[in-house]
């Protein structure tokens, strides 16, 4: 895949690595966001699911950065760590090379972060639709949700 | 003497026998005001000074400055609280805390510089200030209020109605003054009334005394509020000269509206901002998702703060604007914080949700558990959650009967302090305040807070060495002034004089030059933030983002104080009012018991090393850069190295830390080397 061209390469991911992949992380398994503030310092977001990360890593306003306030700041986390975290706890491979491919050649944390974004939506939608097909299936099959 | 700045007396408060008396301020001017008066004060009137919090006998001061109430710019509107506070850990220690709003400047309309309290009611109070007149009034039917609707009830007793806009008359007759004013209050809530540790004084809308504790020491003494209303003013020694530099500093220093370009110097991203300080940049204009204008404490033209339209959240600029982080609803964020101040806790202990939800994704906290709670954690991250938590530790239910007393305290009891505080689970590293800046890198925060008694909280370093480096690195764009530049303007304006004093470098944080660093900066600011009340958030003006990098100190401040109090005074002489200050806080927490053991950090930040950027200047090589520090720890044989050099440089004995005569003695505080030796607590030898 291509960073920000929202041309994939990702294969299909199976239903079975798409609940693991979402789930709800052990403590042990959980990873730190930095959240940058002018008024708090650097204060520790404890994310323990991608829909964690994804909620705070992006939603950094970088047109705004500080200039809006103390509530935006910097929300902060080593790019390789983060790769190393989706590859392990995670556990999709495939989604950490996505990853790493896009960081590569990005010379400042903000085209870090900007060049992840795409590439976290692209397989969080990929996951999405994988989902909503599997619960369909269920559906079709008179499979009660439990 | 000065002739302006002063309005000439202080009240104070006996609360058992409800009567009151008056202090001249002139016998205290040697301290400047604010802070250095209530200190003063203290040491006076409190004979023990190893009572607790709590005790009858411990004073609570609340003070203006000559500055409060003036045109003085971002210097009129703070108010500084002292006393024995019930939060910092192992002791009780002296502390301070201080607001924003309009309550010290009122309190000088109304003929006061401040208000001393001691002793305690028997059954719940609130003292009504208006100008001369000073009554207790019954406070039963307060009792229980939150602080707004405390404020509203006061307002109504006080002037008729909080929603009239009319001429108050202060008294019947035909002089006794009027205003359109609202009294000026400053309030407990339901935390300070169940005597939380962590719980804070409110005033307005957004503006707390935080830190410290004095919530509950308020709510020891029975005492709900103190409303204040004056119809006089305060004297200016030069009025010209001091609306001169106003509008020189206003045109120099603030937001140009006229030029909106100088908001965004690179393309498409905003910088000066959070350096110039446009009007509302505040803490939760970050989505206005309603009408909203910028709001300011009295006589500020910056105005930082932010009033909206639906009145929740008002004010809320800083911590408590971040207590709910996590919400993805503004409203609910808002509506956090505001519960916060409604209660009156203090922010700061609070943020630890996030440590404690750990502990329930451990096994350790929750229903059964070894930690008893049955609050809906299940459900954290969701506003009812935080609204379940916030009224848990304000009434002191669930774990909120141990939470009430600080994490610190909470977490031994629960004996997950040392594994916590030593892993880094628990960010708490100075007499259980939590972490504010990297202390293992901006170490003058933590070293200034560690000698001290309380988190500094002192952003004046802060936004030049650290927030504008960062942010420009993190976009990819060169620094706005390189830290070669950086550290000779500091050196020069601050008087420090040498630029190496400001190497951040894994060995400059242990050297001569930051001892000096950290010395300056606790003087600068016991004269200039917390005894003269400039808000630092905009002082000391050594850095100008949009002219030629020079600011406006600290010529500046030696000509507003001129102008304010008709006295002259040099920038030296301004440093060493603020050793003699600082240093008489230091003897009163050697008579509280303060030893040079005591002063270690958390194991964490021994022990454990950084691992986010936190860019500072450092020498590396020879060359200035802006390094980011990480990979960093504190080395204990280094700093405790760094401790004997510190005592030494600041005149005290280097293997217990207490004073020494010659040391007082040179800051005209001989009386105070008469109380420590008194107590055999003089320092022998540097």
């Amino acid at each position: 895949m291509t960073a920000g061209t929202g041309v994939s390469a990702f294969s299909t991911p199976s239903k079975e690595l798409v609940a693991h992949a979402v789930r709800e992380l052990d403590y042990a398994d959980r990873i730190v966001v930095y959240a940058m503030n002018s008024a708090v310092g650097s204060q520790e977001t404890i994310c323990y699911s991608l829909a964690d990360v994804t909620k705070t890593l992006f939603k950094t306003q970088w047109s705004n950065l500080l200039s809006s306030g103390t509530k935006l700041g910097l929300n902060w986390v080593r790019p390789e760590k983060l790769v190393a975290w989706v590859r392990g706890p995670i556990g999709d491979r495939e989604f950490a090379d996505a990853l790493e491919q896009a960081l590569a050649g990005q010379n400042c944390y903000r085209d870090q972060v900007m060049a992840m974004e795409p590439v976290f939506a692209e397989r969080l939608q990929q996951y999405r639709e994988v989902w909503e097909a599997d619960e369909q299936a269920d559906a079709g099959r008179g499979v009660a949700a439990s | 003497m000065a002739t302006g700045g002063y309005v000439g007396k202080i009240l104070y408060v006996n609360l058992t026998d409800k009567t009151t008396e008056t202090i001249e301020t002139s016998k205290y001017e040697k301290f400047a005001g604010g802070h250095g008066i209530a200190s003063a004060l203290f040491f006076d009137l409190v004979a023990d000074k190893q009572i607790g919090a709590y005790d009858p006998d411990n004073l609570v001061t609340v003070m203006s400055s000559p500055f409060s109430g003036t045109l003085t710019p971002s210097a009129s509107g703070r108010t500084e609280m002292t006393g024995i506070g019930s939060y910092s850990y192992p002791v009780e220690w002296y502390t301070r805390s201080n607001f924003g709003g309009r309550f010290g400047g009122m309190m000088k309309f109304a003929g006061w510089d401040g208000i001393c309290i001691q002793g305690a009611s028997d059954t719940p109070v609130w003292i009504n200030v208006v100008n001369d007149k000073v009554t207790f009034e019954d406070a039963s039917a307060l009792w229980g209020l939150y602080t707004d609707e405390t404020q509203e009830e006061i307002w109504k007793t006080v002037s008729g109605s909080p929603d009239v806009r009319d001429w108050y008359h202060l008294s019947n007759t035909r002089d006794g003054g009027r205003t359109t004013q609202k009294p000026a209050v400053l309030c407990i809530g339901p935390a300070g009334e169940n005597l939380n540790r962590n719980a804070t004084c409110q005033h307005d809308a957004g503006n707390a005394a935080g830190q410290g504790g004095f919530g509950g020491v308020w709510g020891s003494k029975n005492l709900k509020a103190i409303s204040v209303i004056g119809s006089g003013s305060v004297p200016i020694a030069d009025p010209a000269a001091l609306m001169d530099l106003r509008l020189k500093m206003q045109k120099e220093s603030a937001y140009n509206v006229d030029a909106p370009e100088l908001e965004a110097p690179f393309p498409g991203f905003n910088l000066y901002g959070i350096m110039t300080k446009q009007p509302a940049y505040g803490g939760l204009l970050w989505a206005p998702n309603q009408p909203a204008r910028p709001q300011g404490c009295q006589g500020c033209f910056k105005c930082c703060q932010v009033t909206f339209e639906s009145g929740i959240g008002n004010g809320d600029i800083c911590t408590e604007s971040l207590y709910f982080m996590a919400a993805t609803d503004f409203n609910e964020q808002m509506k956090a914080a505001f519960l916060l101040d409604q209660v009156g806790i203090n922010a700061y202990d609070v943020f630890n949700h996030a440590y404690l939800y750990g502990l329930y994704k451990q096994g350790i906290l929750g229903p059964g558990m070894q930690i008893e709670s049955n609050l809906p954690w299940e459900k954290y991250g969701t506003y009812e959650f935080m609204d379940a938590f916030t009224k848990c530790v304000a009434e002191g239910t669930d774990i909120g009967a141990d939470l009430k007393e600080g994490i610190r305290r909470a977490t031994e009891k629960w004996g997950r302090w040392d594994i916590d505080s030593s892993s880094g689970a628990l960010k708490y590293p100075y007499w259980g305040y939590m972490e504010h800046y990297e202390p293992r890198v901006e170490v003058e925060w933590a070293y200034g807070t560690i000698f001290g008694e309380r988190d500094t909280n002192e952003h004046s370093f802060n936004w030049d060495l650290h927030w504008m480096p960062l942010v420009t690195a993190a976009i990819g764009a060169p620094p706005l002034i390189p830290a070669k530049d950086m550290v000779e303007i500091w050196a020069e304006k601050s008087g420090i004089g040498d630029p190496t004093a400001f190497d951040y470098s894994a060995e400059g944080v242990y050297s001569d030059g930051m001892v000096k660093v950290t010395a300056w900066q606790r003087h600068h600011t016991r004269f200039w933030i917390q005894s003269l009340l400039m808000c630092d958030w905009a002082w000391p003006n050594f850095v100008n983002y949009t002219a030629d990098k020079n600011g406006l100190s600290p010529e500046i401040e030696m000509g507003l104080y001129s102008a304010v109090t008709g006295n002259p005074l040099t920038w030296e002489e301004s440093i060493q009012i603020g050793r003699r200050i600082w240093n008489l806080d230091r003897a009163i927490w050697v008579l509280q018991g303060r030893h040079r053991d005591q002063e270690v950090f958390a194991n964490y930040v021994y022990d454990t090393v950084t691992e986010a950027a936190h860019q500072m200047p450092m020498l590396e090589n020879g060359e200035w850069v802006y390094g980011e520090g990480i990979g960093r720890n504190i080395d204990r044989a280094k700093f405790e190295d760094f401790k004997g050099r510190f005592y030494a440089y600041e005149g005290w004995d280097s293997s217990t830390g207490w004073p020494l005569r010659a040391t007082l003695e040179e800051l005209d505080l001989a009386d105070v080397a008469n109380e420590l030796e008194g107590h055999g607590l003089l320092g022998a030898s540097a």
